[in-house]
């Protein structure tokens, strides 16, 4: 009877797994670790792959994973990592220091955001296997910072048939439908366990459906079909914090912000005389100084964001400028300054020194309420000084034509994405002859000192192996940021998240992947039994 | 009759071939075609640029393009989704059960409530201010409304489709049989006694049979049109879906997949619904 008792019991757990479930807001474009772009695609990578260092998403430090020590050589150009003995690949296969030479030629052989960001100009990390178990990765040059920019290298399988597919990670890839959803399953191979030894992950499965409607998300979510939102709009979070307060989840200030720039690009089609407007420092600043930067946090946002400050959040404690804050409200000293610059104030508005009526217009993208609510709050400061502003929302691949292609526009409001910590992330952003420098972007040289100055102070803290000294060096990088606002920082968002209460042990970090940073320790409720048993 | 069919199938064809090259034509200009969201990639180097905008080259010179495609897709290659990175045929072949069953349901759910109501109309023509009153009220609450209302209700999401329907197939039905039930013959039939039933069978409905075929076929195209709206709500992943995201994303051999493939079926539902009205028309002219 017992006997009966125990099969049935079994039987009825095996066939109801634990599947922890969330949404992708977009379509994975790859799930290839090297070509990984996207967030979609970043979410399966963090889930599935297993790399040498970790960047531990509570203490924000980076750890032992595949790597069990490593020393830096060479004045930080080259890296001996000593790696873990006796793993496998999902599929079974022995991991080797032969497959973390393979995956850093491979560094070498393809080209995408995240192989460029462990480049240096043209020139990939190369990896030598110097021992059993021994790996010495030469990079192009000094690279402070390494730990952050291999805590996204996959390593690979260099014998696997699978390729690619054969992981090191807590989950594998199981299921995918186009358009649909991504299925993970349990890497039977995976090395880690928890504190009382159990072997993890603890849920059996990861079920993300691909939807792109937040709103959906929302109702799934509320219904408890999904137990998961990785990002959570300030609407939607005021509604759940009402409906469910015990699921929504504030971590602080994220690595994101919201801001406003000017097209200052010498061959777009603007007129001279706008093109003139948006290159003065005193026009940008009077701009900056003119919105009500703690309004849009707490209209806006729904106060759940800080004001702006500059490129880099105070959310990242490690590399954010503790000496500046965000732009005063000041929009009489503004005036003050533009008519000391030429501009006239009439009854209608404000005039420049030629007599054209100062207008612009802000391009934004379609669909995205809180920052057409921004737009539409810019709209209102601004008018108060006597700019007429329009705003224009685009649906995103227009709006990337405008500000990518064409250069037909005037002032643009995003948000940019900061996932990597390191300034060293943010080059291409901050480098007058490159494409994403967004204000003016391909300068065969520097246009102002200013921007000349940028460009040798990032260079220089790419090469900066103390870790103090980089910081004075990007503190003052922030510092030209803030006294020139080629980017007018307007908030910096939280970090917003849902979890339904049946799932336990959950961690929301301020790194991404912010409410599943930990999937391999979440457990769901009602499933444990079965867990612990095995 | 032969040459009618001929006639019928050399046009469907001509047909395809000019939409699918409208469709291409049509996202190739759409702003925003040849970017890529990956370029706001800080980490993204010029040499990296360089390359993703190289591999979109082929798609530039849209005539070339499209020769290409339509030779491919003679031998049963619509190509690779530059959005999904899998084959359109594929993408297809898994959805279209969805957007089939959807539209199926849809179609036998609106038309038959179509025909009973209109029916009942003739039958009881006091009610006729009622029928009108629900026609103007359902033409008039937007699709997506409908959508909405079936996602947060829980319904079948073809009931939201029969409902998108309904009103405008009521109201031709409703014209169609009117009109007959008018006709000199009909009244005569009516004077001499004749049954209800065989009244509206043989001087109603069966008179406006050729007319319902066209529609029927027009329908198609109407519930296709309808699956997008419905499925992209809904969440419902079917080929309506799947175009809209193709559109979206600028995905040029999916969306040219799409339309040639969602055209080549409603192309043949309007020929079969043409032909068999054409038949009808001539078998009552013999007769």
């Amino acid at each position: 009877m017992r006997l009966f008792v125990l099969l049935w019991a079994t039987c009825l757990l095996a066939a109801d797994p634990a599947v922890l479930k969330f949404c992708l807001r977009s379509e994975p474009k790859t799930f290839h670790p090297l070509k990984v772009g996207d967030d979609a695609s970043e979410t399966v990578r963090y889930l599935t792959a297993g790399t040498l260092v970790k960047i531990n998403r509570r203490t924000q430090l980076p750890e032992a994973s595949l790597a069990t020590k490593w020393k830096t050589l060479d004045g930080g150009q080259t890296v001996r990592f000593q790696l873990r003995e006796g793993l496998r690949f999902s599929d079974g296969t022995p991991f080797t220091a032969e497959d973390v030479a393979y995956t850093f030629q491979q560094v070498g052989a393809i080209r995408s955001g995240f192989t460029d960001s462990l480049r240096q100009g043209d020139n990939a990390p190369t990896a030598t296997v110097t021992g059993k178990n021994e790996v010495t990765v030469r990079f192009a040059g000094v690279t402070p910072g390494w730990e952050r920019l291999i805590d996204g290298l996959g390593i690979m399988s260099a014998k696997s048939p699978l390729q690619e597919k054969a992981v090191l990670g807590a989950f594998m890839v199981a299921e995918y439908k186009a358009g649909q959803y991504v299925v993970l399953g349990r890497n039977p191979h995976y090395w880690v366990r928890d504190a009382q030894g159990k072997p993890l992950p603890r849920v059996d499965q990861i079920r993300m459906d691909i939807t792109a409607n937040r709103d959906l998300e929302l109702m799934r979510f509320k219904r408890g079909e999904v137990h998961m939102i990785n990002k959570v709009d300030p609407d939607a979070y005021q509604t759940l914090a009402t409906q469910m307060p015990e699921a929504v989840r504030n971590a602080g200030v994220s690595f994101e912000s919201e801001q406003l720039w000017f097209n200052q690009y010498a061959k777009s089609p603007l007129p001279a005389y706008k093109l003139e407007w948006f290159r003065s420092t005193v026009f940008r600043r009077a701009v900056s100084e003119s919105i009500r930067r703690a309004d849009l946090a707490k209209i806006a946002m729904k106060g759940l964001a800080v004001p702006g400050v500059g490129p880099v959040s105070p959310g990242n404690t490690v590399w954010f400028n503790t000496k500046l804050a965000a732009h005063p409200y000041a929009p009489s000293v503004a005036l003050a300054k533009l008519q000391k610059a030429g501009f006239r104030k009439q009854a209608d508005g404000l005039y420049d020194a030629g007599g054209h009526r100062v207008e612009f217009s802000i391009v934004t993208n379609a669909g995205n309420k809180t920052r057409e609510r921004l737009a539409a709050m810019i709209q209102a400061d601004l008018g108060e000084i006597g700019i007429r502003v329009s705003v224009v929302t685009l649906d995103f691949p227009s709006l990337l034509e405008r500000i990518t292609r064409g250069f037909n526009y005037e002032a643009c409001l995003l948000g940019l994405t900061n996932v990597d910590q390191d300034p060293n992330g943010q080059m291409n952003v901050w480098l007058s002859n490159t494409a994403n420098h967004q204000w003016n972007p391909n300068q065969a040289a520097p246009e102002t000192p200013w921007e000349a100055e940028i460009d040798k102070l990032m260079r220089a803290q790419a090469r900066t192996v103390s870790q103090a000294k980089r910081k004075e060096l990007f503190d003052r990088v922030q510092a030209i940021v803030h006294e020139q606002a080629p980017f007018i920082y307007l908030v910096h968002k939280n970090v917003l998240t849902a979890i339904h209460p049946t799932v336990r042990h959950s961690l929301v970090t301020v790194l991404f992947p912010h409410v599943f940073s930990n999937a391999e320790e979440v457990e769901l409720q009602g499933a444990g039994v079965y867990r612990s048993a095995r | 009759m032969r040459n009618a069919i001929l006639r019928r199938i050399l046009s469907s064809l001509a047909t395809l071939a000019l939409t699918g090259l409208a469709a291409a034509t049509l996202l190739r200009l759409a702003p925003g075609f040849d970017v890529e969201v990956s370029e706001l990639d800080g980490r993204t180097s010029a040499e990296t640029l360089r390359q993703m905008r190289e591999a979109r080259a082929g798609e530039q010179d849209i005539v070339s393009f499209y020769g290409r495609y339509l030779r491919d897709a003679l031998q049963g290659d619509l190509g690779r989704s530059r959005s999904y990175e899998v084959p359109v045929t594929g993408l297809i072949a898994e959805r279209l059960p969805v957007t089939l069953k959807l539209i199926a349901w849809g179609l036998a759910g609106a038309w038959a409530c179509a025909l009973l109501l209109a029916l009942a109309n003739i039958a009881f023509p006091k009610v006729e201010l009622g029928f009108n009153l629900l026609t103007a009220v359902m033409l008039s609450v937007p699709a997506g409304l409908v959508a909405l209302l079936i996602l947060m209700g829980q319904r079948p999401v073809a009931l939201g489709l029969a409902i998108a329907l309904f009103p405008k197939l009521f109201s031709y039905s409703r014209g169609l049989f009117k009109q007959n039930a008018a006709t000199g013959y009909a009244l005569a039939a009516r004077a001499r006694g004749l049954s209800a039933a065989s009244f509206l069978s043989r001087y109603v409905v069966w008179p406006a049979s050729p007319a319902l075929l066209a529609i029927l076929g027009l329908s198609v195209n109407a519930a296709f049109g309808g699956a997008i709206l419905l499925e992209t709500i809904c969440d419902l992943p079917g080929v309506g879906q799947l175009a809209l995201q193709a559109a979206l994303a600028r995905d040029l051999p999916l969306l040219v997949g799409m339309t040639l493939f969602v055209g080549a079926l409603t192309v043949s539902a309007n020929a079969v619904t043409d032909l068999a009205s054409l038949y009808l028309t001539r078998g009552r002219g013999r007769a």
